[in-house]
């Protein structure tokens, strides 16, 4: 009896530890991707100065950031979250890196 | 995880608040006192309890102090100018043994005696942003997470939150003691919302390079003063191991006020002191706009000529200055400044009060089930409220009580006044644990001990009573700290007899 309640708290912390992992840890990482990329991006598309893209990308990131939060703790399927946060993350990372080789001629 | 939108939002909302509340009420609790740092400062260190300085004072006072800076190769000598809430100039520099700070009296140009402190403005103030965690900036971003974490519970709040509306006006205070707490939690939550929310944004803001550096590294390099070169026009210049004296103070000081027609000036910032490529920067005080700016002048340090200046920002950099300004009411409005007071006593109080009804609420089930969930909570939550209270108060006796140039066990004076703090507030959750039952109801008591004596020994120690604080205008910051401190005392011990006639009425039913 002790062992079926010991396991069954197991499997039921294993998904809120990932859940916690992906809110807090991917949300953040995928908003500052998201900020990289658009301070990459305003500058050459827009007639916003880079040091002025810089700080707007940052600031908005919070706002991004929070939205990710409480979706992550909303999403209902904990697959869905994952997979969404690890595309966006490499689409906005890779993007961001992408443009950094692309300016340097690399 | 439960499951439904609304259901999700009251987990994110119970376990952010538990796990995090108490850190937030440090932040919260650290920052409203922050409000008033510089009557503090003026409440810890008597020497600075000075009248407000003339209009017009020479800088030249500071050329013996700026020398021996350029003396000791100090990479910096900083200066802080008086305002109307500080009359004293504050300067920083660094020698071999590490930095040295000293006191000016702007009228006469005296040095002050050491004020032996860190007072509101290098402890209480720090600790609102970084808790004094410097390894790794772990404080930075413990304090970014419980930014972070207040939006998060401001929005999960709202969410769960079935009668928002009606809930601003309902505060039943004959019911009961559970519906009361989530009242009150109600109320101040509500009430708040929009301070506690943008309160909490603009705090992040203003870390945003830290926070989120990487918008700065993909497009500087990672080379942060380049970015801060382009963004603000910083003039660094290279130390060349030449001397090199220092023009007129006044001569910078005039031009720079020329510069802003005739606008107070906040601070004089020297680079290399006694290098032949030293630069001034004169800072600009605003105290009639929200935003804190960024407007400098900057001098060549041997000759005295200007070489750049800079007044107001571009746009977004003036959103982020505005959400700075308005984070750290730099500007002249005393009721502004205690509406931000009170505001963030009603965060205090909603951060206290969720802890409250999450206990009150659990407080039967886990008694039946064998739990210890409530009891541990309890002390986090003692320790956290009234143990941070009381180590505040233990703060200031303890300024007071100790005389000008103490040291024991290798500390000098600020730092056994800082310890004081810690070791007592570290004392206050051990007591919680232990004395589960009587916690609360004594560490009130303790509060109201302290906040009495902390008023009875500045008279003692410094002759300043209410009666003489309140009839010098320069005083009057004094009997500001004086009049909260006995307050704070009333309703501490106000709440210490309620909680011993609960705790009596519990007895007699047990029996």
């Amino acid at each position: 009896m002790q062992r079926t309640l010991q396991r069954a708290g197991a499997t039921k912390a294993v998904p809120i530890i990932v859940r916690l992992v992906a809110a807090i840890g991917g949300g953040y990482a995928v908003s500052a991707g998201l900020a990289a990329l658009a301070a990459r991006v305003l500058p050459a598309t827009t007639a916003i100065p880079r040091s002025e893209a810089v700080v707007l990308a940052s600031m908005l990131a919070f706002l991004v950031y929070l939205g990710l939060l409480i979706w992550g703790f909303a999403e209902p399927s904990l697959a869905r979250l994952c997979l969404i946060l690890v595309i966006v993350g490499i689409v906005s990372w890779g993007g961001a890196f992408g443009l950094v080789r692309l300016a340097s001629g690399g | 995880m439960e499951q439904g939108f609304r259901a999700s939002m009251n987990w994110l909302h119970t376990w952010a608040g538990v796990v995090l509340g108490g850190l937030l009420f440090a932040i919260f609790w650290m920052g409203t006192l922050s409000v008033f740092d510089r009557e503090i400062d003026r409440w810890m260190a008597p020497m600075i309890r000075l009248p407000a300085a003339e209009k017009t004072f020479s800088l030249e006072v500071l050329r013996p102090m700026y020398e021996a800076a350029a003396a000791a190769k100090s990479p910096t000598f900083s200066v802080g100018l008086p305002t109307e809430r500080d009359a004293a100039i504050r300067v920083l520099w660094r020698d071999q043994s590490g930095p040295v700070y000293r006191v000016v009296d702007p009228r006469t140009g005296t040095i002050l005696p050491d004020p032996g402190t860190l007072a509101g403005t290098r402890f209480i103030f720090p600790f609102h942003y970084m808790l004094h965690i410097r390894f790794q900036d772990i404080g930075y971003w413990l304090v970014g997470l419980a930014g972070m974490a207040m939006m998060a519970l401001c929005v999960s709040g709202v969410i769960i939150h079935r009668r928002i509306f009606a809930d601003f006006f309902t505060f039943r205070p004959d019911r009961k003691p559970r519906r009361l707490i989530l009242d009150l939690h109600n109320v101040t939550g509500v009430l708040g919302l929009p301070f506690h929310f943008l309160i909490s944004l603009s705090g992040l803001v203003i870390f945003w390079a830290t926070y989120f550096p990487s918008s700065w590294q993909v497009t500087y390099d990672g080379n942060r003063p380049a970015f801060f070169a382009d963004a603000y026009g910083n003039v660094i210049p290279k130390r060349t191991g030449e001397p090199g004296g220092l023009a007129s103070f006044d001569a910078m000081a005039a031009e720079a006020r020329r510069l802003w027609d005739g606008s107070a000036l906040r601070y004089v910032f020297v680079r290399n002191p006694g290098d032949a490529k030293s630069v001034m920067q004169i800072g600009r005080l605003d105290e009639g706009i929200v935003s804190s700016t960024y407007d400098a002048a900057y001098f060549d340090g041997p000759t005295g000529a200007l070489i750049s200046h800079r007044t107001g920002t571009p746009p977004v950099m003036s959103t982020q200055r505005f959400l700075s300004g308005l984070h750290f009411i730099q500007f002249h409005h005393w009721s502004l400044r205690w509406i931000y007071f009170g505001l963030g006593l009603a965060g205090c109080v909603l951060i206290a009060t969720g802890y409250l009804f999450w206990l009150e609420s659990r407080r039967k089930k886990h008694a039946q089930l064998g739990l210890k969930g409530v009891r541990i909570v309890e002390g986090l939550a003692i320790g956290s409220v009234t143990g941070m209270l009381i180590a505040t108060a233990a703060f200031f006796v303890v300024n007071r009580l100790l005389p000008l140039g103490a040291s024991a066990l290798g500390q000098d004076r600020p730092a056994l006044e800082v310890w004081t703090f810690y070791l007592v507030w570290l004392a206050s959750f051990v007591h919680a644990w232990v004395r589960p039952q009587r916690a609360w109801m004594e560490q009130c008591w303790t509060l109201a001990a302290l906040a009495s004596a902390a008023v009875l020994l500045n008279w003692i120690t410094t002759g300043d009573h209410l009666l003489r604080a309140l009839s010098h205008r320069h005083l009057w910051p004094i009997a500001g700290m004086d009049i909260l401190l006995l307050t704070g005392a009333a309703i501490a011990t106000v709440a210490a007899l309620r909680l011993s006639r609960l705790s009596r009425v519990a007895q007699v039913r047990h029996a």
